[in-house]
């Protein structure tokens, strides 16, 4: 072996080749899908698909306690406001416009509402 | 009904998915029959929520993965040492046979890839899941980031480094193979 040099080069190049082909085992190995149809049993959707919990479907009753009380309330509200819009003099401008405000959005909250039950019906 | 008879045919449609992913996951063929029916289950119970076909699959990931998880930790707490994919060989045999190719090669890439295996389940869970996602399953890096709800970023650099270890080892257990032959 005498006069021959060790050329670092090719030893890069043979370290780097041997990697790429690793790699590529390695990448052709995970791809390699494995075989499980043994251990699926023949009649497992339908097992699965009869233990589970049969749906049923929920009944969506219109409550009127609900909506009986959303009138209650608006007309206890339009009151107490009117009252309030129309009660003591003196009262300061801001919070006349509030009042008059609150009044005139519940107002027409009312007139919208008895509106749509008028058409629904 | 309807909703019972169309389950059976989504679970029809993923199952050799759900069995093959949770088989190379968890390394072993124990317990596989109730790890699939568990995921199902849970699919089944998010199924009113679902809008389309892509979220299904996509979940149906996330589900697979998140029962693996909890099969690890299960052994974890059992103290039960993994049992070897190697023990089991018939899964990878029959895919590794082909008649054209002689005795020798064949047995030399079986035992690659049970030394593959044998280095899968030595990795991290979330490189070991990424990267049968990514080669396995062939999910792009976007599917597997929403699956396991990590950024693109880190499902790239989990796949990197799941390779690199893998070749690391692999390389590793070549040599002293070939040490141990001279």
């Amino acid at each position: 072996m005498l006069g021959e040099e060790m050329n670092n080069h090719n030893i890069e190049e043979l370290t780097h080749e041997t990697e790429r082909a690793l790699d590529i085992k390695i990448v052709a190995a995970l791809e390699r899908v494995p075989d499980v149809s043994p251990s699926v049993p023949a009649d497992f959707a339908a097992r699965v698909a009869a233990s589970v919990p049969s749906r049923r479907s929920i009944a969506a009753m219109p409550s009127r306690w609900g909506r009986t009380m959303m009138w209650v309330c608006l007309a206890v509200s339009l009151v107490v406001l009117a009252f309030a819009a129309g009660g003591r003099v003196g009262q300061s401008v801001g919070v006349t416009t509030a009042v008059w405000t609150l009044y005139l959005e519940s107002l027409a909250i009312a007139v919208w509402l008895g509106v749509r039950r008028w058409r629904a019906n | 009904m309807s909703l019972d008879l169309s389950f059976e045919q989504v679970v029809r449609e993923n199952q050799d998915m759900v069995f093959r992913t949770l088989y190379r996951l968890t390394g072993t063929r124990e317990h596989l029959d109730d790890l699939a029916q568990e995921v199902f289950l849970r699919l089944y119970r998010a199924l009113p929520g679902f809008r389309g076909e892509s979220l299904v699959s996509t979940y149906l990931y996330r589900i697979t993965v998140n029962v693996a998880q909890n099969e690890w930790k299960r052994r974890k707490r059992a103290d039960r040492p993994l049992i070897s994919i190697s023990d089991e060989t018939s899964a990878w045999e029959d895919r590794l046979e082909h008649p054209d190719r002689n005795a020798e090669q064949q047995m030399a890439e079986r035992e690659f890839q049970l030394q593959l295996e044998e280095q899968l389940q030595e990795l991290s869970n979330v490189e070991r899941t990424v990267l049968v996602l990514y080669h396995q399953e062939e999910r792009s890096y976007e599917q597997i980031a929403t699956a396991l709800e990590m950024p693109i970023g880190t499902i790239r650099t989990h796949l990197h480094r799941g390779r690199k270890k893998l070749r690391e080892r692999l390389q590793a257990v070549v040599t002293s193979e070939r040490s141990m032959a001279c």
